[in-house]
């Protein structure tokens, strides 16, 4: 006599379960049919009106045994026939019907597989409508996320997080929702492009913290990475057509948060500079002072080739150096470079003179300001901090305590 | 508007990718390539890395940004001693002063056999450049400092180094201004393209990400203009004096850097319509010059856009599309 199992043949679980089993030993021949592929059994099964999703079905001795009851069918026999000693399915075998189902919904969901429907031909379950599934499920985690630790509009938060709960449930139940999305995109139209890149801009828009943002503008774009990667496969034996991948590959390398990979880098960052006028506003500078009592300021293109401002300084900074370490090796740079210096030239004018490229912090280039600080001259240097307000006058200014110099 | 015309990305692209194109293109674009890293290379003095002491390199990109803003997987020590070939200094010490000199004369050398002689035999010319190149450039980015207006110019060192084409020592130039378009030329060229457009409309998405569209608006550029020359005065920065005739746009510069910012997301157009690179080109220079107004230099990318001119077509006349 034989056993008919109808399963779930996508969900990783439920097909290693059913395999394992080993019913052959108590029915002599079993007959798996998977409820995804083929459309003859899915008409059949329909017909019938069993929630498939809920349980799996065994045709056995003309009756038909479905969730739990399928489920005691199948277990009661493998235990009678009596299992090794230590076997997984032992161990699930005594576990409530109820709890595998769970588990087989949360293995689906893993996957990126939707559930069944015994409507559709196609259950959808392409790598391009996994990513789909994917994108809205990250996208609602990383707006909870925001929600429950970051966000100060829970209002507005809460309703983004439960529009994008409803739209990864719609996506892993419905296949008709997932077709349209994936159609939508197929279709390529200007409308397809307005509509998604409107999407786009609400989502991000609702996600303030950067970090995340950038996390969920991937997320947002995974789809149409698979969708690149379909066309690409399906296209690929026409020669001109397969270096889409690299549409793919420039896409993924714009949109994948955090990517820096010397000297390329996925964009530079957004900021915004708010400027209040009716304010002074404070600036600094590292000053050498001569024996005369003269100052000068120290120009950071001695710097070079670095020369983005503070940015050494922070490096030394980083490696648990003083300030005054830092500020002893500007003037031993200085006195380095000083014999350049005095012909009129900045070190990187060595040899182009006036035509060399600048310093990326654009500086001053005007060499004979030093006239009068040779190294020796030279008795200390300081970081003097300066409140200027908009006329341009100094209103106060600050000195960091002077390092005395020694000249090396 | 027709809302349901097809705009399929996916067919432009290959179609875009694949037109055939001049290997003088080309040739003219690695001798600009080469001549803008020599000025480069001439204007610093890479010795000073030989003073610095070595517990100082490490301040990686991880190292430099807050949480809240940057993901840390990558711009590690790992990742970052790997690629700028700072790796061998897991086995041997860093180079002194001496050293470092003449690795950049070394340098020197290779770019200038790069533009003179072409990529060399096996591209010798081309690949020990790049290396050359990214460990001096290394020395920067370990430091802190990860722009400094050369990312364009090494993707194009890149596509020199790995892409086909016919290539030609300085005084045989005039051959290949004779030879037909061909295929290898052409993908060469989109390579170009595509550097320049990932780089910039990755900044575009990342102004999507980082601000919200109200933060658009809110960038004061012309008061910054305004503070940045007041504080060259008093400091070493400089601002050069054309700026003080657009402080009167006052108020409407809020308007300036969204379009910056539009014009970073459309930038990908330029790949699909070659033709209007010369618009790119003027936006983009009239853009870098503008950050000099801030005290930035960035000037290396004023002139970028002028490496993907098509300097074979303009010469016949012949039509670009």
């Amino acid at each position: 006599m034989a056993i008919d199992i109808y399963f779930d043949g996508d969900c990783y679980f439920c097909d290693n379960f059913v395999k394992k089993l080993e019913l052959e030993r108590v029915y002599g021949k079993v007959n798996l049919y998977s409820l995804r592929d083929d459309i003859s059994v899915k008409n059949k099964i329909q017909r019938l009106g069993f929630n498939v999703n809920n349980g799996f079905l065994v045709h056995y001795n003309k009756n038909w045994y479905w969730g739990d009851e399928a489920y005691k069918i199948v277990n009661l026999n493998t235990h009678k026939k009596g299992f090794k000693n230590f076997n997984i399915n032992k161990i699930i075998s005594k576990i409530p019907y109820k709890f595998l189902v769970l588990g087989r919904y949360i293995t689906l969901v893993v996957q990126g597989i939707g559930l069944i429907d015994l409507t559709h031909k196609d259950n959808e379950n392409s790598i391009f409508a996994k990513s789909i599934r994917f994108s809205l499920l990250f996208l609602f985690f990383i707006s909870f996320f925001q929600l429950v630790f970051l966000s100060n509009n829970i209002k507005e938060g809460g309703f983004l997080s439960l529009f994008l709960i409803y739209l990864s449930y719609l996506s892993y139940s419905n296949v008709r929702f997932l077709k349209k999305i994936k159609n939508y995109f197929y279709s390529q139209s200007i409308k397809f492009w307005l509509g998604y890149i409107s999407f786009i801009l609400i989502i991000l828009n609702a996600i303030p913290t950067i970090s995340l943002s950038r996390i969920s503008l991937f997320f947002l774009t995974l789809p149409l990475i698979f969708y690149f990667y379909e066309r690409y496969k399906s296209e690929k034996n026409n020669r001109n057509s397969k270096i889409g991948i690299f549409l793919m590959c420039i896409l993924l390398f714009c949109t994948i948060p955090g990517l820096h990979i010397a000297p390329f880098f996925s964009g530079i960052s957004g900021w915004y500079v708010q400027v209040d006028k009716s304010k002074n506003f404070t600036t600094a500078a590292y000053v050498l002072t001569n024996n005369n009592y003269e100052k000068v300021v120290l120009n950071h293109a001695l710097l070079e080739p670095g020369t983005q401002l503070g940015r050494l300084e922070g490096a030394w900074h980083n490696s648990g150096r003083s300030k005054e370490d830092f500020m002893q090796f500007l003037f031993d740079n200085y006195s380095r470079l000083y014999p350049i210096i005095k012909t009129g030239k900045l070190s990187h004018q060595r040899v182009l003179g006036s035509l060399a490229y600048p310093a990326h912090s654009f500086s001053d280039t005007d060499a004979s300001i030093y006239k009068n600080f040779a190294p020796e001259n030279i008795i200390s240097i300081t970081e003097t901090y300066y409140e200027v307000d908009w006329d341009g006058v100094i209103a106060s200014q600050k000195d960091y305590p002077p390092l005395n110099l020694k000249v090396k | 508007m027709n809302f349901t015309k097809k705009f399929d990305v996916y067919d432009e692209f290959s179609k875009s990718y694949n037109r055939l194109g001049f290997d003088f293109n080309i040739n003219v674009t690695r001798i600009l390539v080469c001549v803008f890293l020599l000025w480069k290379l001439l204007s610093r003095n890479f010795d000073f890395y030989g003073y610095i002491p070595d517990d100082v390199f490490g301040h990686y990109t991880v190292d430099m940004y807050p949480i809240t803003t940057y993901i840390r997987w990558t711009g590690t020590q790992l990742v970052t001693d790997i690629f700028t070939m700072h790796w061998v200094h897991w086995f041997i010490e860093r180079p002194g002063p001496e050293l470092m000199k003449f690795i950049q004369n070394m340098s020197i050398v290779s770019v200038s056999l790069l533009a003179i002689f072409g990529r060399g035999p096996k591209r010798i010319f081309a690949f020990l450049s790049y290396l050359l190149l990214i460990y001096l450039w290394g020395n920067i980015f370990l430091l802190g400092q990860e722009v400094d207006s050369i990312s364009l110019y090494f993707g194009m060192l890149l596509v020199i180094c790995f892409c086909n084409y016919e290539d030609k020592p300085i005084w045989r130039i005039g051959s290949s201004f004779l030879a037909k378009k061909n295929i290898d030329a052409g993908r060469t060229i989109s390579w170009f393209y595509l550097i320049l457009v990932a780089y910039y409309f990755a900044s575009g998405l990342r102004k999507l990400t980082d601000l919200s569209l109200v933060e658009w608006f809110k960038y004061d550029l012309i008061w910054e203009v305004e503070q940045t020359m007041l504080t060259a005065n008093i400091t070493s920065l400089n601002v050069p004096n054309v700026f003080e005739h657009i402080l009167f746009i006052d108020k409407w510069g809020l308007f300036l850097p969204p379009l910056v910012y539009l014009s970073h997301i459309f930038v990908p157009l330029v790949f699909f319509k070659r033709s209007k690179v010369v618009y790119f080109f003027l936006f983009y220079a009239a853009f870098h010059f503008m950050t000099f107004g801030v005290g930035i230099s960035f000037t290396g990318y004023i002139v970028v856009w002028g490496c993907l001119f098509h300097y074979r077509e303009w010469l016949t006349r012949e039509v670009v599309k």
